[in-house]
């Protein structure tokens, strides 16, 4: 957004975006269920969530939570219907806004691939500082 | 970035709000030219309200509920999804065991169907060889659920065995946060 040269909004936080992607990387053993793991956000700016992708190993459920500490969804979902691709990652819209030093969307896994699960989750995003 | 529809004209990246998840403009996947289809889902005016709405909150819902996503040969099983209020629907995934299923959503209330007739999984982006794409099939305008309307989404395992049917929706609540 371009700032408005007008005095009245001179006052007003000025905040520089960037696009920002956070990955979650873990492991899960055999049908290991984690639940509310947080996914650290930066303390010097906010973060925008836009779309999440990843991989496994194997197949796994999850849920996470939206910045009002509720879940995104009734139950866990498989990851497949959830997790997009870089190419074309799942849209999570309207993007909720994680605050600056939050614990981000804290993550319940579970793995039901019955073996050990290498489980990499990207949320992608925008970034903004506050400049001023 | 080429303006989708003519290639000869440019947008400034600067003008594009990049916050907006589903912007179409902002994943080279759905313009113009590489998915028109989903370029008008975005566009619909009831999503652009959407994408811009105050208050609202993004919410998925999964179904049938995990104990019951175990279909047995043959057999039919209708879930009334436990929305929120007010509940926009945009898009849809649907996964399974491997072996096809069919899926309709009806809404309660009035009884509309989304599909005409059941939909198999193997028509669903996933199983059309386009994961690349993603696994949303977005819809062409969000289908609002007012209460006490919901929808209820019906699986129907039509293979020989026992199959894992799951249909995920996506969509946004109003929800003053």
């Amino acid at each position: 957004m371009t700032p408005s040269a007008s005095t009245q909004q001179s006052n007003q936080p000025t905040y520089v975006e960037e696009p920002a992607i956070y990955e979650f990387t873990t492991q899960l053993s055999s049908d290991e269920a984690v639940t509310d793991v947080a996914v650290p956000i930066d303390r010097d700016s906010d973060f925008l969530l836009t779309g999440i992708w990843g991989s496994s190993s194997g197949e796994f459920t999850l849920n996470f939570r939206l910045p009002s500490g509720r879940q995104i969804s009734n139950q866990q979902i498989l990851n497949t219907d959830i997790l997009g691709t870089a190419n074309q990652p799942v849209s999570i819209g309207p993007p909720p806004i994680y605050r600056a030093g939050s614990v981000g969307p804290q993550l319940d896994l579970t793995d039901i691939s019955g073996a050990t699960n290498n489980i990499t989750i990207l949320f992608g995003g925008i970034r903004r500082i506050r400049t001023t | 970035m080429y303006k989708p529809g003519n290639p000869a004209a440019w947008i400034d990246p600067r003008d594009i709000d990049w916050t907006q998840s589903l912007n179409p403009l902002t994943n080279p996947g759905w313009d113009a030219q590489n998915n028109r289809y989903v370029y008008h889902c975005l566009n619909d005016p009831y999503m652009l309200a959407l994408r811009q709405a105050k208050g609202v909150e993004a919410r998925t819902y999964v179904a049938p509920d995990t104990v019951n996503q175990v279909i047995p040969s043959g057999n039919t099983f209708d879930y009334e999804v436990p929305i929120e209020p007010n509940f926009w629907l945009y898009a849809l995934a649907a996964s399974g065991t491997g072996e096809d299923f069919l899926f309709q959503i009806t809404d309660s209330v009035s009884g509309a169907t989304l599909f005409s007739q059941p939909m198999p999984l193997s028509r669903m982006p996933q199983r059309l060889n386009t994961s690349n794409r993603g696994p949303q099939l977005f819809l062409a305008t969000p289908q609002l659920y007012v209460p006490p309307s919901y929808p209820i989404v019906r699986v129907i395992n039509t293979t020989a065995f026992s199959n894992t049917c799951r249909v995920t929706l996506f969509g946004a609540v109003e929800y003053n946060v």
